[in-house]
């Protein structure tokens, strides 16, 4: 793998924990992958600083998620509570982490979850997000995942609650650079979890999908994994979506770096029920 | 004396005559299926099989070694060959309460087809199940209703989100919950802040905030009913799918057994509990690694869960012919109405219906059951529970620590089967007699009695019957031949052992020990037909292996430790004659009997009695020596003797009265001071008028006494007195009928005492002349004299009361 040591070797992954069920399927999304790509795990328990303030307002009041009764909030309760989710996050991820093999680091965070988020992004090489559930405007990006997808300049896994790591292994490929980039994770992804391969063909690659062929064959020698070709589809979110709803919910591969613009990467994370890896380009 | 001659040697033993047989070798002869001479069992036999009216069951009693248990079953397996055979019987999981498994009556045969279908059926569920509900087509829809329901959350919680938003407040998740705050720039104002607020602001904050919080309230009460519509709609949905997936494996079979409704009901609710359980049927097989790190084996559960579906194949006729015949060899109450047996899971017992095992009264349903009635009555609770099932029409499996509610482990109460059998107690006759006194319901349901003869008439048809049946025993057992002499030897014998030349012995163990242990000893000579001399062989060897006490006690007269005269004469003494049985073999032998005779108040003494070694019929016979003795001698006057009788050397125990006539011979001698003969010995027991009757075992008890004069020499006229009627009954051994031949034994018929005082004593017995008196110089006369005498000295005592001194 000369390509992917030479410019996106994934050292360590920053995963995001606030024991939500979303939160907790991207780290066993993020494990999985640390442990195909031999990368540490890094978990960030960020302690709301929104909830510590709101929990000094006089009139300060929560309804509980239990038994949806009107609770009185303070303080002392607030970071208590706080306190007893990062452990509970931190147990979590020793759990995943232990179960998977790989390295791990914790850290809790005091501040705004996404500027915390955005500072801790500078550690690490990879970061993993959960999607949120289908929100009433028809978004399945949670706002950090969408925040992060506009300001993180680092590679992100937006993992899909229920279905983390699914065959197969979907790329993009639209001849770019940083789409060769993409390739090259997903095709390394495929070769360790001994999934298939698709490459998904954006117009106008011209002549490169039969020297892609060949190249990537010389990659895989004999050992490789099955790789299927199709397309080709336009660069925009609708038509790889649809594209994506005649395959299997594997993850898909993608680089922000090529022709398809962050507002469509964006658009087409909403629109798919597949995790999705979007690779940062070198820039 | 002269009056009562010897029996001649023809009649002491009656011979059957090889001439008299047509056949050379039992090989010539036909096969004899039916039972020898019991015609009065076997024809309450077949009433009792006939006869279909409830409580019309069989006891079969008579003697062990009779063949009862043979002919019962050989009879019935006969009979039961041709009736129909009965249905299988099936015990299925109850759907609605599986602690109350049901049952499944199907045609024979069709029992173990439906199990293995409805198995063929599961797996195939198992697998055809998964395979559609991993479909894309059924995912699509059940996501479609999950997602439905999260967006029905999710689009009201970001109602109110919006609501607020527009109010300038925010919603924010805190660990436990959600909690409404004024926020400004996307962040939540510090109280320093609010509290710089105008008053009117703040308050309507405030007021907002209450409202927001109300209307997240409401909105949050109504998620739980949501989620469970959503629940409802998944299962809902899942069952529609299994159903339509299993409808058409279930159809094929549904068409097969359409015509038995029983299994069709079967099927239809089998059908609804795998639509209403479709789960189990998708729930992927654990490996065995996460079996064991999560320390439960879930595939066990799993294994457990599909036992549901299985059919427990209790009674199978298959391969049945006819209705069944079932002999339980150990009658317990689990062996005859069938137990639930519990399996250990993760140290609790646990049982199903999967687990209830077939008792013999199930396995006989339809047919034929026949039990030892010992060993039945040997085990707890087994007659209870035959009783039960015969009073009830119904075989209902219940544990006995059930019965006696003394278990509180979770237990099964299965559906009770309809029961129709006919059953067969084999048993002895006492056994029989003891249920019908002891046993209210026995006489209820046992009404057929099947009484087995221990012996049949010895005449030229039976004597002919039985020689066929010896023949049919050869071949079955693969017995040399036996020739004509072998077969007259064999027939004697039964005479012999039926105790009584007249008669044959229908002992059927006796017969055939006695046929295998002369094919034993004529291929130790070679031969390749048995003749009289092997039956002669067996029958010495059969003695001679249990003579060990008899030789003994020989050998003990000889040496003279036990005192027996076989020469001269004495007064007051007599040999008598007993009969010890040790197993399934007696013997005679002498013993001496002594009377005394005083002066006394008119009792006799019995000191076996006194001493408590004597039995009550012993006692009998000596009380009616004192009626006799006052009757005849003494009806005038008192009875002024005191006699004591007494068994010499005898530690044991006596019982029976065939002693009482030698008892009487002694104290007539005794009275009469006349010695008696001691080359004779004497058997039979006397009444009060002085008639001899008769006793068992005369064969034995000459026999013992002519084994004793020939260890101690033929120096007289040896012989023994036996009662008249027993002439009858006489097959003596043939050394004994020789020396009768020779006339060194003599065997004398007595009928009256007065004939055996006579032969004994060589003096006149003598009867009343017209004046009442007997004539001077017999032996009666002496005897009254004697009495008057002591009389008319206790007279002359007058009240005095006599001295008794015993010696």
């Amino acid at each position: 793998m000369s390509r992917g040591e030479r410019g996106l070797a994934i050292r360590r992954i920053l995963v995001a924990l606030d024991s939500s069920r979303h939160s907790l399927a991207a780290l066993e999304a993020a494990a999985e992958l640390a442990a195909h790509t031999e990368a540490e795990l890094f978990g960030l328990f960020v302690e709301d600083i929104n909830l510590l303030r709101l929990a000094r307002l006089p009139f300060a009041s929560q309804v509980s998620a239990t038994s949806a009764a009107a609770e009185s909030v303070d303080p002392e309760r607030m970071e208590r509570e706080l306190r007893g989710q990062a452990a509970q996050a931190r147990r979590a991820l020793a759990a995943v982490a232990e179960r998977a093999r790989v390295p791990w680091s914790f850290r809790v965070a005091r501040g705004e979850v996404v500027a915390e988020l955005i500072a801790a992004a500078e550690e690490v090489d990879l970061i993993t997000l959960g999607k949120r559930g289908l929100a009433s405007n028809g978004q399945r990006l949670g706002s950090t995942a969408h925040a992060a997808l506009s300001n993180v300049r680092r590679s992100l896994l937006l993992s899909q609650h229920g279905s983390p790591f699914r065959p197969p292994v979907l790329a993009v490929y639209d001849g770019s650079e940083g789409s060769r980039q993409a390739l090259d994770i997903g095709l390394r992804l495929a070769c360790t979890a001994g999934h298939e391969l698709v490459v998904l063909l954006v117009d106008g690659t011209g002549a490169a999908p039969a020297e892609l062929q060949e190249a990537v064959a010389r990659e895989t020698g004999s050992h490789g994994p099955h790789v299927r070709y199709q397309g080709s589809y336009a660069a925009n979110a609708l038509s790889l979506s649809n594209a994506l709803r005649g395959e299997p919910e594997g993850l898909l591969v993608l680089s922000n770096a090529g022709r398809l613009s962050r507002d469509e990467i964006r658009k087409l994370s909403q629109q798919v029920r597949n995790s999705v890896l979007v690779v940062a380009g070198a820039r | 004396m002269g009056s009562i001659r010897p029996l001649t040697a023809d009649e002491l033993y009656k011979r059957c005559d090889p001439d008299e047989f047509t056949f050379e070798t039992t090989a010539d002869l036909e096969d004899l299926k039916d039972v020898l001479g019991q015609e009065r069992a076997v024809a309450s036999l077949r009433f009792g099989m006939g006869i279909q009216h409830p409580g019309y069951n069989l006891f079969v009693l008579g003697p062990t070694g009779l063949g009862k248990h043979f002919t019962v079953r050989e009879f019935f397996d006969r009979q039961a060959a041709t009736e129909p055979v009965p249905a299988d019987w099936c015990y299925i999981n109850n759907f609605a309460d599986s602690q109350k498994p049901s049952t499944l009556c199907l045609p024979a045969g069709k029992g173990a087809e439906l199990r293995d279908d409805v198995a063929k059926l599961v797996e195939e569920l198992r697998s055809a199940l998964p395979s559609i509900f991993d479909s894309e087509d059924y995912r699509t829809r059940k996501q479609a209703v999950e997602e439905e329901i999260k967006e029905r959350h999710d689009k009201a919680v970001e109602e109110v989100r919006r609501g607020a938003q527009e109010k300038g407040i925010g919603m924010l998740r805190t660990p436990t919950g959600l909690v409404f705050a004024p926020v400004r720039k996307g962040e939540v104002i510090s109280p320093e802040e609010f509290e710089q607020l105008p008053q009117e602001d703040r308050t309507r904050v405030e007021e907002d905030l209450a409202a927001l919080q109300q209307r997240m309230q409401t909105v949050m009460r109504s998620f739980p009913q949501w989620e469970k519509e959503g629940r409802d709609r998944v299962k809902a949905l899942n069952r529609e799918v299994a159903t339509l997936a299993i409808a058409h494996l279930m159809d094929d079979l549904r068409r097969k057994y359409a015509d038995l409704p029983q299994a069709v009901g079967y099927l239809n609710a089998l059908q609804q509990d795998v639509s209403g359980n479709v789960d189990e049927f998708l729930a992927p097989p654990e490996s065995p690694l996460a079996a064991l790190i999560s320390g439960t084996s879930r595939g066990g559960a799993g294994q457990t869960f599909f036992r549901r579906y299985e059919i427990n194949l209790l009674v199978d006729h298959r391969s049945g012919q006819g209705a069944p015949v079932i002999y339980e060899d150990n009658p317990t109450y689990q062996n005859l109405v069938g137990q639930a047996e519990y399996s250990a899971q993760l140290g609790a017992l646990v049982t199903d219906f999967s687990l209830i095992k077939a008792g013999a009264l199930h396995r006989a349903n339809g047919g034929y059951l026949i039990l030892d009635a010992y060993k039945m009555l040997m085990q707890p609770y087994a007659w209870e529970g035959l009783k039960r099932a015969l009073r009830t029409s119904e075989i209902r499996i219940e544990s006995v620590g059930q019965m006696l509610s003394l278990m509180s482990t979770v237990s099964l109460e299965p559906e009770p089967i309809p029961f129709k059998v006919k059953v067969i107690l084999v048993g002895e006759r006492r056994l029989y007699y003891l249920l019908t006194q002891l046993d209210p319901d026995f006489a209820a349901l046992f009404k057929v009695a099947a009484d087995f003869e221990e012996s049949v008439d010895r005449n030229d048809g039976n004597t002919l019957l039985y020689a066929r049946r010896i023949a049919t025993f050869g071949r079955e057992e693969g017995l040399v031949p036996f020739d004509r002499g072998a077969v007259a030897r064999i027939i004697e014998h039964t005479a012999r052992v039926a105790e009584d030349s007249e008669k044959l012995s229908t002992h059927r163990r006796m017969l055939t020990d006695l046929l295998r242990e002369s094919d034993y000893w004529a291929r130790q000579d070679s031969r390749r037909v048995a003749s009289a001399e092997h039956v002669q062989q067996a029958i010495d060897a059969q003695i001679h292996r249990s003579d060990r006490v008899r030789e003994h006690l020989q050998e003990q007269i000889q040496r003279g430790t036990l005192l027996i005269d076989t020469e001269g004469e004495r007064v007051g003494q007599v040999n008598g004659l007993s009969v010890l049985s040790l197993g399934p073999y007696s013997f005679g032998h002498p013993s001496r009997i002594t009377a005394r005779v005083r002066l006394g108040k008119g009792e006799v003494i019995d000191i076996e009695r006194e001493v408590e070694l004597g039995g009550p019929i012993h006692s009998k016979g000596v009380l009616i020596l004192s009626g006799f003795l006052g009757g005849r001698y003494a009806s005038d006057q008192p009875l002024s003797l005191s006699a004591s009788l007494v068994f010499e050397q005898s530690y044991g125990g006596v019982e029976g009265d065939s002693a009482s006539s030698a008892e009487l011979y002694a104290l007539l001698s005794a009275l009469a001071q006349t010695p008696v003969r001691q080359s004779l010995a004497v058997t039979g027991s006397v009444n009060q008028n002085g008639q001899v009757q008769a006793i068992g075992g005369v064969n034995e008890k000459i026999e013992g006494f002519f084994d004793v004069c020939e260890l101690k020499g033929f120096a007289g006229e040896h012989g023994v007195l036996i009662p008249a009627s027993n002439v009858r009954h006489l097959m003596l051994r043939r050394d004994v009928v020789q020396a009768a031949a020779d006339g060194r034994f003599r065997i004398y018929p007595v009928e009256t005492i007065d004939q055996g005082i006579e032969i004994l004593t060589g003096v006149p017995a003598g009867e009343r002349d017209e004046l009442g008196c007997f004539p001077e110089g017999t032996l009666n006369h002496r005897v009254e004299a004697r009495l008057m005498e002591l009389a008319e000295k206790r007279a002359t005592a007058g009240a005095a009361k006599p001295v008794q001194v015993e010696v």
